[in-house]
C-alpha cells in the first residue's frame, strides 16, 4: 500500500482535513478499494462539491467521514482531522457525540431516510435530545422552530405528522431541519436533490444556500449532476474509480477543466447553444474495481492516453491557481 | 436529429385522451374515495420521422400517457389514431398488428429485462410473439440487431445481470427494434444512466432513427436532453399539456409560466454559484385533488381570478407555427 | 376504523355460521353415532330398542333438519347436552376453556419473554457464535416433536427425578396455588419449548430486515447510540410483522395444545375436542370446534387491528 501521494498542504483555516482515506470492501472477488487515497479539506462556510459517476466512491467517502461505512466495507487507511483529532481513531462513543451535532448528514432518499412509525417532530427533536441540548418539551419546540425555518407551512401541525404524509420536497426540508438543529460545523449532503423534481430541487438548493449563509455551515455536496454542483459549490472535486482526479475552484474547473475525464463530462452534457448533432461521448464504461487497468484508471477511455499513462498511476499534483490534477497529460 | 415532420397523415394522432384510475379500495363497505385523473384531456399529433418530447414532473401524467398510447392501458375516453386507424375499442386480435408497430423502451434498465432469460431470447421475444420468421431467421435478426446497438454475438447467451446499465438499455433498444416498429415510445430511457453513458445511448437512438426512419415519443424530465434531442416539445402539468412548440421556440420564447419556471429551475453549468432568486413556490398538487380552473394557479406568479374559475384552452401562442399554450396570459411578455 | 371493525365482526359471524354447518355435517358423516356406543356398551340392547332410542334422540332425521334444530336451540342459548360428561355442554366447556387459557397464556408470555430478546440478540450479532448458538436452539425447538418432548419431560422429571407430577391439574385432596402450579410446570415447559424457536426466528428475521433500512443509518448519523437505535427505532418496526404472526398463531396454538394436554392428561379444550370426537359426543365436539374457529377469527382480527395500530401508514376505511 502506497502512502498518500499528495502532500496535503491544506489551508490553515480548514475545518476538516482528509488525508489519504482508504476504504476497502471484502467481497467474493477479493478486497476491493472503493476509496483509494482520497485527500481534501473543507473550509468553514463554504461548499465543496464532490462529483463523479456510479462506483467512483463518493458516497463511501461521505459515509467514511462519519464512520458509517456498512460492512463488508472497512476504513483501512488515512486520517480525518477535525477539531484537532483524528476521527478515525476515536472511540465509537466519542464518534456518536460528533454525529448529528458537529457533523451532520442528509441523504438521497427522503422517503426511506425517515422512520415510518415515528412522527417528524419526534425524529427532529431526537437529534437535540441525543446530544443533551434540551429536554423533551424544549426539543419539540425547537423542532417546530426548525421546521418553520426550512419553510414548511403550519410547522406545529406538521411536527405531529408521519413521514408518509408529506411530499418528497417537504421530507427533504425536514431532513435538512433535522441535520441542522444542533448547528453542526459540517453538513454532508449525499445527492440531496437527485430524487426530487426539478422545481422542487430548485427550492431545496436555495434552502441549502440560505442555511449555509445563516449558520455558516461548511457543506460537502455530493452529486453526479455537474450542473447542480456548478450552482452549489465553491470548490469542486472530481472522483473516478476511487481516486480524486481533479480538484479546483468551481469556476476555474468548469471553465477550463484540466483532466480529460472532467473535460469529457462537461462536453458530454447537452447544452444550450450546442447544435443538434451527435453529443461527444466518453467511450467505454467505468472500470470494475476488481479489474482496474494498470497505470491510470482512466487510460482505457482517455483520448490522450499513451504508454506512460498505462504504465503508472499519475499522482495528484499541484497546478497553478490552487488547483490539483492527477494526469500526465493535463492541459496546461 | 431528423428532417422534421412530414406533411402527410400524421403517424399518430391523439385526440382528447383521458385516463382516470379509481383510487382507494372498492368492496362491500368502502366509500368511493375519488379518481386519479392521470391524463385529463390530451391532444397532439406526431408526424413520421419526428421526435416529440413529453416533459413534466411527478404526477403530470407523462408516463401514463405514454403507456396509454402504447395500448398498455385502455383509455377512459378519447381517441388514438395510428397510421390513420382508430385503435381505441379494438379487440386484442385486431390490435396485434398495431402493437407490432408501436414499441416501448422503459426507464429502469434493471427491471425491464427478464433476469431469467438470456439476452438473445429477450431480443427475440417480440419476433416470437408476432410469429416472424423461423428459428434460424430469428437468430440472424437478433445477431444483426445486437451489432446495430453495439453488442457482440457472444453477448446473446449471457444474462442481463452481467451487463451494465447502459448495455442493458442497448438490449432494450434492440428488443424494441426487433419487429421493425414505426413508433418508438421511450420513457425516460437515459435517466437511470450515468452521464457519460447517457450521450452514448442518445447518440445510438439518433443513429437508429436516421437509419430506420423511426418516430420517437420521448419522455423525459431533463430539459437539456430534450432540447438536444427533440423536434417538438410538449410540457405537461397535472394531466394536461400546458404548452407545445418546436424545441427551439419553446426555449427561446416560453409562453406558459410553468414552462418558464421549469426552464429557470434547471441548473446550468457555468452560471456560477446560485444566488437567492425567483424559485417556483409550493408543491406539485396531487392528481387526486386538482385545483379548480387552471391547475397551475396556486403556484403561478401571474394568477388572477379568471385562472381560478376557468381552465384555459390550448391555443396558438408565440410567433411560430405549431406553438400552443394553455394560459389566460400567454400573450403577456415573459418575466 | 369503526366501520372496518363492524365489517369484520359481521364477516366473522357469517364464517361461524358456515363453519357450524360444515362441522355439523362432517361430524354427522363420521361412522357411528351415540346409539352405536350404547349398543357396544350394552350388548343386550335389541334392534327395536336401538330404533326407539334413535327416534328419541332424533339421530335418524336428515342432516339439515338436525342442524336446524341445533341452530335454533343454540341461538336460544341452549348449546346442548354432553353425553360423555352427562352435563350441559357449557358446563363442561367453560372450565376446560379456562384451563387452556391458563396454559396458553403462560406459554405465550414465557415464549415471548425468551424468544423475542433472543431474536434481537441474534440479529445484532449475525453469523457470530452467539447467533449460531441461538439459531441452534431455535431450530431444535422447532424440529423436536411436541409429543416426544412431552414424554421425555415426564420420564425425566416425573419418573426418574420424581419432582414433578406426570399429569392432571391438582393433587387429590390437595389444594392451594402452589400445588396447582406444580402441575402446570411440565405442560407449560413442553408448549413453550415447542413455540419459542419460532418466535426467536421471526424476531431475528424481522430485526435483521429492519436494521438494513435507511432510517437506521439516519438514526446513527444523528449520533444515536446502540440502545436508542435498537429500542427506539428498530424494535417498533420489527414488531409489526412479529405481532401479526403471533396473533395469527392463536388458533394454531389452541389446537396445538391438544397434544400437550393429552400427554399430560390436562383437562383443557384440546383434550376436550379429542375426547368428544373419539367418544362420538356430537354436541360437545361441535361446540368445542366452533370455539376453536372463534379463537382463530378473533386472532386474525386482533392481528389486523394491531397492525394498523403499530404502523401509521396503514389506515382502514
Amino acid at each position: 500500500m502506497e502512502p498518500a501521494r499528495e502532500s496535503p498542504n491544506a489551508p490553515s483555516d480548514a475545518i476538516l482535513e482528509v488525508r489519504g482515506l482508504e476504504v476497502t470492501f471484502a467481497t467474493d472477488r477479493g478486497a476491493l478499494k472503493a476509496v483509494d487515497g482520497v485527500s481534501f479539506a473543507l473550509k468553514p462556510g463554504l461548499t465543496l462539491g464532490l462529483v463523479g459517476e456510479s462506483g467512483c466512491g463518493k458516497t463511501v467517502t461521505a459515509l467514511a467521514l462519519l464512520r458509517l461505512v456498512p460492512p463488508p466495507g472497512r476504513i483501512t487507511g488515512g486520517r480525518v482531522l477535525f477539531g484537532g483529532e483524528d476521527l478515525l481513531a476515536l472511540s465509537e462513543r466519542a464518534m456518536e457525540d460528533i454525529r448529528g451535532k458537529r457533523i451532520s448528514m442528509v441523504f438521497q432518499e427522503p422517503t426511506t431516510a425517515f422512520n415510518p412509525v415515528l412522527t417528524i417532530g419526534d425524529q427532529i427533536a431526537e437529534a437535540l435530545i441525543i446530544h443533551g441540548g434540551a429536554g423533551r418539551a424544549e426539543a419539540h419546540a425547537a423542532a417546530v422552530g426548525m421546521l418553520d425555518k426550512v419553510g414548511i407551512p403550519d410547522p406545529a401541525e406538521r411536527a405531529g405528522t408521519y413521514p408518509h404524509q408529506m411530499s418528497g420536497g417537504m421530507r427533504q426540508r425536514a431532513m435538512i431541519a433535522m441535520a441542522l438543529i444542533c448547528r453542526p460545523d459540517i453538513l454532508i449532503a449525499d445527492e440531496p436533490t437527485t430524487a426530487l423534481d426539478v422545481t422542487i430541487q430548485a427550492q431545496i438548493l436555495d434552502l441549502m444556500g440560505a442555511m449555509q449563509r445563516e449558520f455558516g455551515v461548511a457543506i460537502l455536496f455530493i452529486s453526479h449532476d455537474l450542473a447542480v454542483i456548478s450552482e452549489m459549490a465553491d470548490e469542486v472535486m472530481v472522483m473516478y474509480a476511487g481516486r480524486v482526479v481533479e480538484r479546483a475552484p468551481a469556476d476555474a474547473l468548469l471553465a477550463h477543466p484540466l483532466h480529460p475525464y472532467t473535460q469529457g463530462l462537461i462536453e458530454t452534457l447537452p447544452r444550450h447553444g450546442v447544435g443538434r448533432g451527435r453529443l461527444p461521448a466518453i467511450p467505454g464504461t467505468v472500470p470494475d474495481l476488481g479489474a482496474l487497468p494498470d497505470g491510470c484508471r482512466f487510460s482505457d477511455r482517455c483520448p490522450l492516453a499513451d504508454d506512460g499513462c498505462r504504465a503508472a498511476d499519475p499522482p495528484l499534483t499541484r497546478a497553478p491557481g490552487g488547483r490539483w490534477v492527477a494526469c500526465y497529460k493535463a492541459a496546461p | 436529429m431528423t428532417a422534421g415532420p412530414s406533411p402527410e397523415t400524421p403517424l399518430l394522432e391523439v385526440q382528447g385522451l383521458v385516463k382516470h384510475f379509481p383510487a382507494g379500495g372498492g368492496g362491500l363497505f368502502a366509500a368511493d374515495t375519488g379518481t386519479v385523473r392521470a391524463v385529463d384531456g390530451v391532444s397532439f399529433r406526431l408526424g413520421r420521422g419526428e421526435t416529440l418530447a413529453l416533459v413534466g414532473e411527478s404526477g403530470c401524467g407523462k408516463t401514463t400517457l405514454a403507456r396509454t398510447v402504447a395500448l398498455l392501458y385502455a383509455p377512459t375516453a378519447g381517441s388514438v389514431r395510428f397510421q390513420g386507424r382508430e385503435l381505441t375499442g379494438l379487440g386484442r386480435r385486431d390490435l396485434k398488428p398495431a402493437r407490432r408497430r408501436i414499441q416501448m423502451i422503459f426507464q429502469d434498465p434493471y427491471s425491464s429485462l427478464n433476469p431469467r432469460l438470456p439476452v438473445g431470447a429477450i431480443i427475440a421475444e417480440p419476433l416470437v410473439i408476432h410469429g416472424l420468421g423461423g428459428r434460424a431467421e430469428q437468430r440472424d435478426r437478433v445477431a444483426m440487431l445486437a451489432r446495430q446497438v453495439g453488442l457482440g454475438a457472444a453477448d446473446m447467451d449471457r444474462y442481463p445481470h452481467q451487463f451494465s446499465g447502459g448495455q442493458r438499455q442497448r438490449i432494450a433498444i434492440a428488443r424494441a427494434l426487433a419487429v421493425e416498429p414505426s413508433l418508438v415510445i421511450a420513457d425516460e430511457p437515459v435517466s437511470a444512466l450515468d452521464v457519460s453513458i447517457q450521450s452514448q445511448v442518445l447518440n445510438l437512438m439518433g443513429d437508429l432513427q436516421a437509419a430506420h426512419g423511426l418516430t420517437y415519443l420521448f419522455i423525459s424530465h431533463d430539459l437539456a436532453v430534450v432540447r438536444h434531442f427533440a423536434d417538438r416539445v410538449a410540457v405537461m402539468y397535472l394531466g394536461r399539456i400546458v404548452e407545445e412548440a418546436p424545441a427551439d421556440a419553446l426555449f427561446a420564447d416560453p409562453r406558459h409560466p410553468y414552462t418558464r419556471a421549469l426552464i429557470a429551475a434547471q441548473p446550468v453549468v457555468g452560471r456560477g454559484k446560485r444566488r437567492p432568486g425567483d424559485v417556483l413556490p409550493g408543491d406539485i398538487p396531487s392528481p387526486l385533488r386538482p385545483p379548480p380552473g387552471c391547475a397551475f394557479h396556486p403556484r403561478c406568479p401571474l394568477a388572477a381570478d379568471i385562472c381560478r374559475q376557468s381552465a384555459p384552452a390550448l391555443e396558438a401562442a408565440g410567433g411560430e407555427a405549431g406553438h400552443r399554450a394553455a394560459c389566460h396570459f400567454k400573450d403577456e411578455a415573459g418575466p | 376504523m369503526t366501520r372496518f371493525l363492524a365489517t369484520r365482526v359481521a364477516q366473522s359471524v357469517i364464517v361461524l355460521a358456515l363453519m357450524s354447518f360444515a362441522i355439523y355435517a362432517l361430524i354427522g358423516l363420521m361412522p357411528g353415532d351415540p346409539i352405536d356406543l350404547m349398543i357396544s356398551a350394552d350388548p343386550k340392547m335389541t334392534p327395536e330398542d336401538a330404533a326407539r332410542l334413535r327416534a328419541l334422540y332424533g339421530v335418524d332425521k336428515p342432516v339439515v333438519e338436525r342442524y336446524a334444530n341445533w341452530l335454533i336451540a343454540a341461538l336460544g342459548g341452549d348449546l346442548g347436552y354432553s353425553r360423555l360428561y352427562a352435563a350441559p355442554v357449557l358446563d363442561v366447556l367453560l372450565p376446560a376453556l379456562g384451563n387452556t387459557l391458563i396454559l396458553l397464556g403462560l406459554t405465550l408470555v414465557l415464549s415471548l419473554a425468551i424468544g423475542l430478546p433472543a431474536g434481537v440478540v441474534a440479529a445484532l450479532r449475525p453469523y457470530s457464535r452467539t447467533d449460531y448458538a441461538i439459531n441452534l436452539f431455535a431450530f431444535a425447538g422447532i424440529s423436536v416433536p411436541a409429543f416426544w418432548l412431552g414424554l421425555l419431560l415426564i420420564i425425566v422429571f416425573a419418573v426418574i427425578l420424581g419432582v414433578l407430577p406426570a399429569g392432571g391439574t391438582e393433587t387429590v385432596g390437595g389444594a392451594g396455588f402452589w400445588d396447582q402450579a406444580k402441575y402446570l410446570v411440565l405442560p407449560v415447559a413442553n408448549l413453550t419449548l415447542a413455540s419459542v424457536g419460532g418466535h426467536t426466528r421471526y424476531m431475528r428475521a424481522a430485526m435483521m430486515e429492519t436494521l438494513r433500512q435507511d432510517y437506521i443509518r439516519t438514526a446513527r448519523a444523528k449520533g444515536a447510540g446502540r440502545a436508542r437505535v435498537v429500542l427506539g427505532h428498530a424494535l417498533r418496526n420489527a414488531m409489526i410483522p412479529v405481532v401479526t404472526i403471533i396473533a395469527l398463531q392463536f388458533g394454531y396454538l389452541f389446537s396445538g395444545a391438544l397434544i400437550t394436554e393429552t400427554i399430560f392428561a390436562y383437562p383443557g379444550m384440546g383434550k376436550l375436542i379429542f375426547d368428544s370426537i373419539m367418544g362420538n359426543d356430537f354436541n360437545l365436539a361441535l361446540v368445542a370446534l366452533l370455539f376453536a374457529t372463534l379463537v382463530t377469527l378473533v386472532g386474525n382480527l386482533l392481528a389486523d387491528v394491531a397492525y394498523a395500530w403499530l404502523d401509521p401508514r396503514i389506515a382502514y376505511r
